[in-house]
């Protein structure tokens, strides 16, 4: 009956051990990762007695975790996915935080700045008014400074993170390549402690909260890790191999490599995890707000600008830049700066007023502003004549056909000084105009009327409404166009020949020489008589040269002369060529050889001479210049030219000479010039139209009512209204501006950028919310699993304890028999 | 078979649950003390944005009130130097008219001269009134000039601009704010051997004074004429003034409702309704008990309790 015994002590090892087990699941309780050990117990082999076989007792087969894999993999899922979410909304929330702020975010100080400049709109004259306005100007700029530097300490944070998430999962990769180590030792799963399995999931499960994991688990338990769309790529852990990710950062944009110094392979693009969670807020949120905030500083800066630029300061000095953006700053945002220091510099009053008379008897109060105007047409000389900055002298051959029977020459602007263009091989019929953009003809001939229908156009740089007027054509003297030296013909200077000192060989004032002209070889075939209203010399129509047939150099020189009494000329002959000159001892006049009435430049050219355009010292207007062919048939014209200057700055000359505007009818007005009384424009005017502008050379004039006949208003440079507020006014206007993309104001733009932040966090809330819902339930699954619970422990106990206790029994019943048998006899 | 729940799984979901709903009582207590329904941006951000969006709305109604009540305050300046020059021209036409008389001797009418001049000075400083920033108040734009100056022979010139300056107050709406001095001392226009020739204000009422010394019934009689016609541009600039008053006045009203509604609308969306926090409140707290009281029992029910060693 030995068995007895055998059999009760079979059991008792094996409860014992199961006792052990379940101790084990109560130990273990609270530990992270540990998976539930079931254990199983079979029966020993039985043996054969006489024909029925006996069972010999039970025996401990072995320890099992209770582990699904499905129900793990499901785990390490959600916990990317819900991974992700979090650091994006927590950093979502902080930056709707910062951007929202009343006293970090953009909109307080925005407000604060264009308040007080409607204040200072009420006060231009107050210092304390535009102290106030400085300091608040001052805080823009500052909280521009501020909120990016909040923006770029989330920008840090988040890049900190990434760097700490990239570390970590380098660990683990490690320690995951160390237990594929271990667990090699076996070939099968079910060899393999339980601990170390747990430890490997424990491991897989922490990656899998940085970035998402693909497994693959070999049949001893050793697991292949990858990071990418398939299992094969981007390998991170294989067998007993990691693969570390390394971290480069190129333009402020993260760069992932796996195995950098091995092998290098590019990482799949990151979305889930906490590294995809903070990637995505980085690309989708932050980066965004940053440009959008940039994007505010550029605008502010140069829109402010642009309107306090146009200006007066209290001074009367023009209105500077307010703010700056340092170009070694980071970003725009970072390096905005506020350089307008002193109160008196603040630009409050506009560059230009307009003054009704007291004496209009129409009711319009009328309101200018400037408006920098791109005319149609040329904006400069043609080709290469626009180069022709002295001392280079540029050429240029322009065709003339006969359909459209006039060429551009192109622009001479306003304050260009000196300009000389010369018609180098003048033809018959070719004649060189010269327009200002309201149609004043100043020199030429007067145009014919297709002429005019060609070149009053706005598409030849023309202002609308513009008018012809020939009053000023070819004037000298008083008479010129604003005072004007322009003139067209031959022309000789005042000599200045170059003085040096004998001694020390130092460059002395130039001498003056009286003036002298020199022509070319007059051109045989010249033939008289020549008429007197062809010509004019310093402003002197010629007379008749009566004489008939062909005429030579002398016969000019003797012409001239006759008439050297008013002309003040002296003329002789050399080599052929007529000589021109200013009698010995003036040394102040310079010689002018002009068109009489009937005149054309081949005329001059007849007479060896070469007709030019001249402006001499400053064009008070733009001029432009073009050459009409009257000659019936196609040809081209050949013209060089030379300039000292070239354009100026058309407001600030607007503002040295202020205009009147005068109704001439209710519905007709000219634009004269007050300094020189010169009319510059007559135009029509649409009493009708209630939005009627007129528009001169950029200035803006409107009206709240149509003015009267007779009303008058005067433009000037407001050179001491203090109390003027019409810069600040602009200013403040770009409160309400739509400056921004898609018609939205600056704080509107902000304002947007906020609430957009405010969405994706939204959106991250929601789907961390849902993503909760189903990691809770992916637990829940591996707790049903895997879990320890300790009621069901503390049954097992009781049952093992009792099967322990029965088996014990058993021994001890063996032992009673075994003593009873003894006692036998 | 139902799943088994353990217990670290049991504990972990009944904290969770309660630091969930202690969260929310934490959150409910702090609105109430701020009195505002959301406390940080973060809370709400469609919301946020409104509010932003509100706040710079009321804070520019406060900003054109301010620009209104400075304009109203010049406006006040203005009309009270306007009642005394009224004031003033209705005694100096009335000496004129005394002094018309031709019964008077040379001594009257040198006392009524010496009184018109006294009062022409008193309109000559009228005419060099500030308002309350120290601004000259018919200067036009040249607020820091004085309007009119005596040059070396006593004869007043006019030194400011006839620059008409708006400031914005509302939307969409700007008021007057300067009025050059020419305006209101204008000009008269009298017939001098058929042209018109127009003489300044002060020019005019030297005239006057000087008929009156010397007796000339004819200038006199002219200047009392042509005070008529200055009376009447007081006149109709202190009109102008009321109605630009009552414009401002209106447009205050108009602010003021705005800035009222605007400030209802925000406080709709941004204070909190106490009557609903306090019954969230007590919501929560009821919750929080709950969870915490049956945590307590189910947590301590252990079936090894109930095994006897």
């Amino acid at each position: 009956m030995s068995d007895l015994l055998s059999i009760g002590s079979s059991g008792i090892s094996a409860y014992q051990r199961a006792l052990a087990t379940i101790s084990n699941n109560i130990a273990n309780v609270s530990t992270d990762g540990y998976t539930r050990q079931d254990m199983s117990i079979s029966s020993n082999q039985p043996r054969l007695l006489g024909n029925s076989y006996m069972g010999t007792g039970a025996y401990f087969n072995g320890v099992r975790r209770q582990y699904d894999a499905f129900v793990e993999s499901n785990l390490r899922n959600s916990n990317s996915a819900l991974q992700a979410q979090e650091p994006l909304l927590s950093y979502a929330n902080r930056l709707i935080d910062i951007m929202g702020d009343d006293s970090i975010g953009l909109t307080s100080a925005m407000k604060q700045f264009f308040e007080s400049g409607r204040d200072l709109a009420t006060d231009p004259a107050s210092v304390i008014q535009r102290s106030i306005f400085v300091r608040d100007a001052e805080g823009l700029a500052a909280r521009f400074r501020q909120l990016d530097a909040q923006v770029e300490l989330l920008e840090n944070e988040t890049r900190q993170a990434i760097q700490t998430d990239v570390g970590q999962i380098n660990s683990i990769t490690k320690q995951i390549a160390k237990i594929n180590l271990q667990l090699n030792k076996h070939a099968q799963l079910t060899k393999q402690p339980s601990e170390l399995l747990d430890q490997r999931d424990l491991l897989l499960r922490d990656l899998s909260g940085f970035v998402a994991i693909k497994t693959e688990f070999s049949p001893n338990g050793a697991v292949l890790v990858s990071v990418g769309d398939t299992i094969n790529q981007g390998v991170l852990v294989n067998g007993t191999t990691s693969r570390m990710i390394g971290l480069t950062t190129e333009d402020g944009n993260f760069k992932f490599q796996i195995d950098p110094y091995g092998k290098p392979e590019a990482m799949p693009n990151v979305t889930q995890g906490s590294i995809g969670g903070v990637l995505t807020f980085r690309s989708q949120v932050l980066e965004q707000a940053q440009e959008a905030l940039n994007t505010l500083a550029k605008v502010m800066t140069e829109e402010v600008n642009a309107v306090h630029r146009s200006g007066l300061d209290a001074e009367g000095r023009l209105g500077g830049d307010v703010f700056a953006i340092s170009p070694s700053a980071r970003t725009p945002a970072a390096g905005m700066v506020m350089v307008l220091q002193d109160a008196t510099k603040v630009a409050a009053a506009g560059q230009f007023r307009v003054i009704d008379d007291p004496l209009n008897t129409g009711n319009a109060q009328a309101r200018v502003r400037y408006e920098k105007t791109d005319f149609d047409g040329e904006s400069a000389l043609i080709g290469s004549l626009a180069t022709a900055k002295a001392p280079e002298i540029a050429f240029e051959t322009l065709d003339l056909s006969t359909v459209r029977p006039f060429a551009s020459v192109g622009v001479i602007g306003l304050g260009s000084s000196n300009v000389d263009i010369a018609m180098t091989d003048a033809q018959p019929g070719h004649v060189l105009q010269v327009l200002t953009r309201d149609g004043r003809h100043l020199v030429g001939q007067t145009l014919t009327a297709q002429e005019k229908s060609l070149l009053l156009q706005t598409s030849q740089g023309m202002e609308v409404g513009a008018t012809y007027s020939d009053e000023a054509i070819n004037a000298t003297g008083a008479d010129t166009y604003m005072d004007m030296d322009i003139f067209f013909g031959a022309r000789a200077g005042v000599q200045e020949v170059q003085q040096f000192d004998p001694v020390t060989f130092a460059v002395l004032a130039p001498a003056l020489a009286p003036a002298r002209l020199i022509g070319q070889e007059v051109p045989a075939g010249l033939t008289g008589p020549l008429a007197g209203d062809k010509y004019t010399i310093n402003g002197v129509e010629m007379d008749a040269l009566s004489t008939a047939g062909p005429l030579t150099a002398d016969d000019l020189a003797d012409w001239i002369n006759n008439n050297s009494q008013p002309t003040g000329v002296v003329a002789s002959v050399q080599d052929g060529a007529l000589v021109l000159e200013r009698p010995a001892g003036n040394t102040t006049d310079d010689i002018r050889v002009g068109l009489g009435s009937a005149g054309q430049p081949s005329d001059l050219a007849k007479l060896g001479l070469t007709p030019a355009l001249h402006v001499r010292g400053a064009a008070a207007d733009d001029l432009l210049v073009f050459v009409t062919n009257r000659s019936g048939a196609s040809g081209e014209v050949a013209l060089s030219a030379q300039y000292a200057t070239m354009g100026g700055d058309v407001k600030q000359a607007l503002r040295e000479s202020p205009l009147a505007v005068r109704f001439t009818q209710n519905d007709a007005y000219e634009i004269v010039d007050v300094k020189t009384d010169t009319v510059l424009a007559e135009r029509a005017f649409d009493p009708t139209n209630p939005n009627e502008t007129i528009a001169y050379r950029g200035l803006m004039l409107s009206f709240s009512s149509a003015p009267r006949k007779g009303d008058l208003f005067t433009i000037d440079g407001n050179r001491d209204g203090i109390g003027n507020n019409e810069a600040m006014l602009s200013l403040v206007e770009l409160e309400k501006k739509t400056v921004m993309p898609g018609s939205l104001t600056i704080t509107e733009a902000y304002i947007e950028r906020v609430s957009q932040v405010g969405n994706v966090a939204r959106q991250a809330a929601i789907s961390e919310q849902a993503l909760t819902v189903v990691y809770e339930q992916a637990r829940e699954a591996r707790d049903g699993v895997s879990g320890v619970s300790l009621d069901q422990e503390a049954a097992e106990l009781v049952r093992f304890q009792q099967a322990y206790q029965a088996n014990a029994k058993v021994m001890q019943v063996a032992s009673q028999l075994f003593d009873a048998i003894l006692q036998v006899n | 078979m139902t799943m088994k729940i353990s217990t670290a799984f049991l504990f972990d979901r009944a904290t969770d649950r309660m630091s969930r709903i202690q969260n929310k009582l934490a959150t409910t207590q702090a609105q109430m003390a701020e009195g505002k329904q959301i406390l940080a941006p973060s809370d709400s951000p469609d919301k946020a944005s409104a509010i932003q969006r509100l706040r710079g709305e009321v804070d520019r109604q406060d900003s054109h009130m301010r620009t209104l009540q400075v304009a109203m305050r010049r406006y006040t300046a203005e009309e009270t130097a306007l009642k005394s020059a009224d004031d003033v021209l209705i005694r100096f036409k009335e000496l004129g008219i005394q002094a018309a008389n031709d019964t008077l001797g040379l001594d009257d009418r040198r006392a009524i001269a010496a009184e018109m001049k006294a009062l022409r000075d008193q309109l000559y400083s009228l005419g060099n009134t500030r308002d309350d920033s120290g601004n000259y108040i018919f200067s036009g734009t040249r607020v820091n000039t004085p309007p009119f100056a005596q040059d070396a022979t006593g004869k007043v010139i006019y030194q400011g601009d006839q620059t008409q300056t708006r400031v914005p107050a509302g939307v969409e709406r700007t008021v007057a704010f300067t009025r050059s001095g020419t305006d209101i001392f204008q000009r008269v226009v009298r017939q001098e051997s058929g042209e018109a020739v127009a003489v300044s204000f002060f020019d005019s009422m030297d005239q006057i004074t000087s008929a009156v010394a010397s007796g000339d019934t004819k200038g006199i009689q002219l200047g009392i004429s042509e005070v008529d016609d200055m009376h009447f541009q007081i006149s109709l600039s202190t009109a102008q003034s009321g109605s630009d008053q009552a414009v401002v006045q209106s447009q205050l009203d108009v602010i003021e409702e705005t800035a009222l509604r605007l400030k209802s609308t925000l406080s709709d969306i941004e204070d909190l309704n106490y009557a609903e926090a306090v019954t969230r409140m007590n919501k929560e707290q009821l919750a929080l008990e709950a969870a915490m009281g049956s945590f307590a029992k189910i947590s301590g029910l252990s079936l090894f309790d109930y095994i006897r060693g």
